[in-house]
């Protein structure tokens, strides 16, 4: 027997190919009272569309303002720490 | 490797590097911001501060891509903190197509917003896998490669993700 973590992810591809959740839920019937609060969260988030993107003119001012901070400094500065540090 | 030469403060390097996740990062802040010139500033101030901080940079530790989304979500978070009420709703849930029952949408709308609220309440690897997987709805694997784990642990992270979401939301209907 898959594992609740199996069973979700394959609900999830399911539904992600355009199955209705019933069906998905029928496949997994030993799972259907903890899959269906997950399921019904997930297709709660909903896809950013993909014309969402930063505008051409701004990538390419950044992109200069970040080559331009490499020429003028000697190093990092206010480097926060990694991994575990806030950044 | 980029993010080595990057490391080493290498400007091209690193402006590579940027080129391939500035469209990443700026959607992720896009999506807990809901303003895409904010999302552009906080993009910029994202891939600066990842520059500066670059020297400390681990390449055995998390993937490249997970540290800056990391600083991203971290100054998004900041950023919506410091303004002024949050009541501004997402465009993409607004346009929803037909018209349908206005209570209905609503209604949708409002549980949709309350779910991207949650979102912004995990923990790093739970928020990235669910924003990844479902908010630009890479596959398993894509999930995988950027956030340096296997298929299996990111299946693990989405399952926990999601037991987390309703948890929060739950204690959010009781109080």
């Amino acid at each position: 027997m898959p594992s609740i973590v199996e069973a979700l992810a394959d609900c999830l591809e399911a539904m992600r190919r355009g199955a209705e959740m019933e069906a998905c839920l029928a496949m997994y019937r030993e799972y259907r009272a903890e899959l269906t609060p997950l399921l019904q969260i997930a297709s709660l988030l909903r896809p950013l569309p993909p014309e969402i993107t930063p505008s051409p003119v701004f990538r390419e001012r950044t992109r200069v303002e970040i080559l331009s901070r490499h020429e003028g400094q000697d190093g990092p500065s206010l480097a926060p720490d990694h991994p575990s540090g806030k950044y | 490797m980029l993010v080595q030469r990057a490391v080493l403060h290498d400007g091209e390097a690193f402006a590579e590097l940027y080129d391939r996740h500035v469209i990443r990062v700026f959607r992720h802040i896009y999506y807990i911001i809901n303003d895409p010139k904010e999302a552009e500033d906080l993009t910029a101030q994202t891939f600066l501060r990842a520059w500066e901080a670059i020297g400390r940079f681990q390449p055995r530790g998390a993937p490249f891509a997970s540290w800056l989304l990391r600083i991203a979500h971290n100054l998004a978070v900041s950023h919506l903190r410091a303004r002024k009420g949050d009541a501004q709703l997402h465009e993409s849930l607004i346009d929803d197509g037909p018209p349908r029952n206005p209570e209905a949408v609503a209604q949708r709308h409002a549980e949709e917003e309350r779910v991207r609220q949650a979102v912004l309440r995990l923990g790093d690897d739970q928020r990235q896998v669910i924003i990844l997987r479902f908010v630009e709805e890479l596959d398993y694997k894509e999930v995988a490669e950027i956030l340096g784990k296997s298929v299996a642990a990111v299946r693990v992270i989405q399952h926990r993700a999601l037991c987390a979401l309703r948890k929060i939301m739950r204690v959010e209907e009781v109080a």
